[in-house]
Parts: structure tokens; sequence; C-alpha cells
């Protein structure tokens, strides 16, 4: 008999509807151009333009990742398992072919300056997602919380990253200061 | 050879998904924030969290629809055609009782600060959906465009007039009337 994946408990997906389901809407036109929609655990959330911080922070991670560029992909979509199709600020992932989304990536970063909630709900998503390494750079607080170890729908390990801080890009010898994000983002 | 020009799109579901998908959707909650989604021609749109300027006009229109006989809906789903569910501003409508949405409307008003899109867009399904008359209150110019006499078949209204200043408008099938400056006015006031 096929195994049947467990469910957690905290999970909220039998509610809404699945990814397939999200691509197939999409698919077929439904979605207004002006607005855009992610699916978190089954769920439409209804994306945001992003403010000029915001936009800002993503330039300055861009660029700081730079020699990442295979990899880099800034505001596309990561799978996650079966009803959440996110599009993280910034992730390293790669697809299996053309016609595929990458599943889960190496490292996922949201910018944080007022979805705080977004952001959060995101977690259990990326950690049971295949997403490695989760940042959330919360730019009025100038912080980086780092998420690592995914386990189940949780990360095991949260670290709190401020000032001369490193954060260090998984898979790589890229590291900076959180004080180099902002600098480098011109605050 | 010569050239032909493309044959005009089929006005019949070339996009997008029908009422009854969408509204299964929502019972479903795919939506984390449904009160603002809607349906227009089978695409589904965010409606943006009003500004200051637009609640005000429609605070001021609800007020002076209050003389009016019938029933207005501020915000709430209106049934029309099989592939659109919009959430207009206002609607004048004749109530379906507890267990229905409205299905047209004597008057559907969307109030317009910056998304001209949206208004736009809802032309020809308020033309087609029952809707008899549709008024798009433009509040940076202060002026009402009144579109009245549809045309269901070819999904268009045969009369658009632009109303501004002391030019009067009717509520349908009441003996409601103001000016586009009392409108205004009224927007402006402050409550004592």
């Amino acid at each position: 008999m096929a195994h049947a994946p467990a469910v957690s408990p905290q999970r909220l997906h039998q509610r809404g509807i699945t990814r397939d389901e999200f691509e197939a809407l999409m698919a077929r036109g439904a979605f207004d151009d002006e607005s855009r929609f992610e699916l978190i655990d089954g769920r439409l959330f209804a994306m945001t333009y992003p403010s000029p911080e915001h936009e800002n922070v993503i330039q300055a991670l861009t660029q700081l990742l730079v020699s990442q560029i295979k990899d880099l992909r800034v505001q596309l979509s990561v799978g996650c398992g079966a009803t959440s199709l996110p599009f993280p600020d910034l992730a390293l992932a790669r697809p299996a072919n053309v016609r595929s989304r990458p599943e889960g990536a190496r490292l996922a970063i949201e910018v944080v300056v007022t979805q705080w909630r977004e952001a959060q709900l995101k977690l259990p998503v990326y950690a049971e997602g295949g997403v490695e390494e989760y940042w959330i750079v919360h730019e009025p607080k100038r912080v980086v919380f780092v998420h690592r170890g995914a386990a189940g729908r949780e990360y095991t390990e949260t670290h709190t990253l401020s000032g001369s801080d490193l954060l260090t890009v998984p898979g790589t010898d890229i590291a900076f200061t959180v004080d180099d994000l902002f600098t480098t983002a011109g605050y | 050879m010569a050239y032909a020009p493309p044959a005009p799109p089929e006005r019949t579901q070339q996009r997008g998904i029908t009422r009854d998908e969408f509204e299964a959707l929502i019972a479903r909650g795919a939506f984390d924030d449904d009160a603002r989604v809607e349906l227009i021609d089978g695409v589904i749109n965010m409606k943006p969290r009003p500004s200051p300027e637009h609640s005000a006009v429609v605070r001021a229109l609800n007020r002076l629809f209050r003389a009016c006989d019938a029933d207005v809906d501020v915000q709430s789903p209106l049934e029309v055609g099989g592939q659109s569910f919009p959430l207009p501003d206002l609607a004048v409508v004749r109530s379906p009782g507890m267990h229905a949405h409205p299905e047209g409307a004597l008057l559907v008003v969307e109030v317009v600060v910056s998304r001209w899109r949206e208004a736009q867009l809802k032309v020809p399904v308020y033309a087609a959906g029952g809707v008899g008359t549709y008024w798009i209150v433009d509040v940076n110019e202060r002026r009402v465009l009144v579109h009245a006499d549809a045309d269901a078949e070819r999904r268009e209204y045969r009369r658009v007039r632009e109303f501004r200043g002391g030019d009067v408008l009717r509520v349908p099938e009441s003996d409601v009337a103001f000016s586009v400056d009392e409108l205004f006015a009224v927007a402006e006031r402050r409550s004592a």
C-alpha cells in the first residue's frame, strides 16, 4: 500500500486549494494582471507593489548575491509542496527543466517593510517545502532573522543577526554583514 | 493576397472562469482576504484598500441615497451575468431577500480616485448584466460619467454623458436628485 504522508496538526489546508488548481487557474487567465497572488498553505494572498525601501533592499541583495547569478531568482516562484506556490523576494534555486518550477531552494529571502504576517506564514511552508535556509530581512529593525535546520514544518535554528553579524550564503563562501547589506542598499 | 484584418474576439468565455467556479473558490476559503476580491468577465481582481477620498465620496453618496425608497448596498456582491461577481461601491437594488445576492441593479456607482481601469472594464459587464444606469464618479476631476440606456446584446450603454458642477444627477425610479457640486460638498464636510 502506498505510504500516506503524515499531516501535521498545524496545517491549514483542509481549507483552500492545491497548487495544481492554482496553476490551472493561472493558465486559464483567471487573474488580473494587476492582481498577483501567491499560494500559501492553500490560500491565495494578494501581492502588493513593493515600496522603495523594499525594492532597494532587494537590489542590494541582488548585488551581493551576483556571483550566484545562475541560481538567483528575484520575485519568481518556488514550489513548496502540493498546496503552496510562494514568490519569495529572492531565492537560490534551479528548476529541473524549462517546463517546471524549482522545488524548494537553497535559500529563500523575504524583505519585510510592513508585511510581517505573510513572512511569518511562510515559515512552516518553506521548512516543509525544502527551503534549506530562510532569511527574513526586517527593514524597520535593520535585522535579519536566519532560519535553518528544517524539520517538518519548523526550523530548528533561528538566529537574529544585526550590525556586524555575518550572513553566510549557504553552499558558498559568500559572506557579508547586516551592516554591509543596509549600506549597500543606501542606508 | 489581400490582407484580412483579424476578426474581433468572440465575447464568450475566451478567458478566465465562471461565477460558479469563483463562488466555489470562495466557499473553499481559497482567498486570504475574500472581502475584496471580485470577478470581472472571468478575471479575478483584488480591489485596493479604499483611500480616504474614496471612502468620503462613498459615504456622501450613501447619505444622499438615504431619501431613496429602494435598497442601497455598499461594497456588496452583485450578480451580473455568468462570469462576473463585482463588489460595486454602491448599488441601488431590489432586495432578493435573505438567501441570494441581487441580480442586476437600478443603479451602480463606482468611485474612481486613481484606478480607472476596473471601472472601465465594468462598463460592458454592467450593461450586459442588468444594471440600468452606471455612474463613474471621477473624484480628481470632480465629475460623474453617467451611462444609461443599456444595450445588453451589444454590452454597452447607448447614452454616456458627463455631469459637472450644477448638473443634476437623478437616481432612477426615485425622487432623489442632487448636483455634482452638492455631492462633493457633502463629501468634503466634516461631522460637527
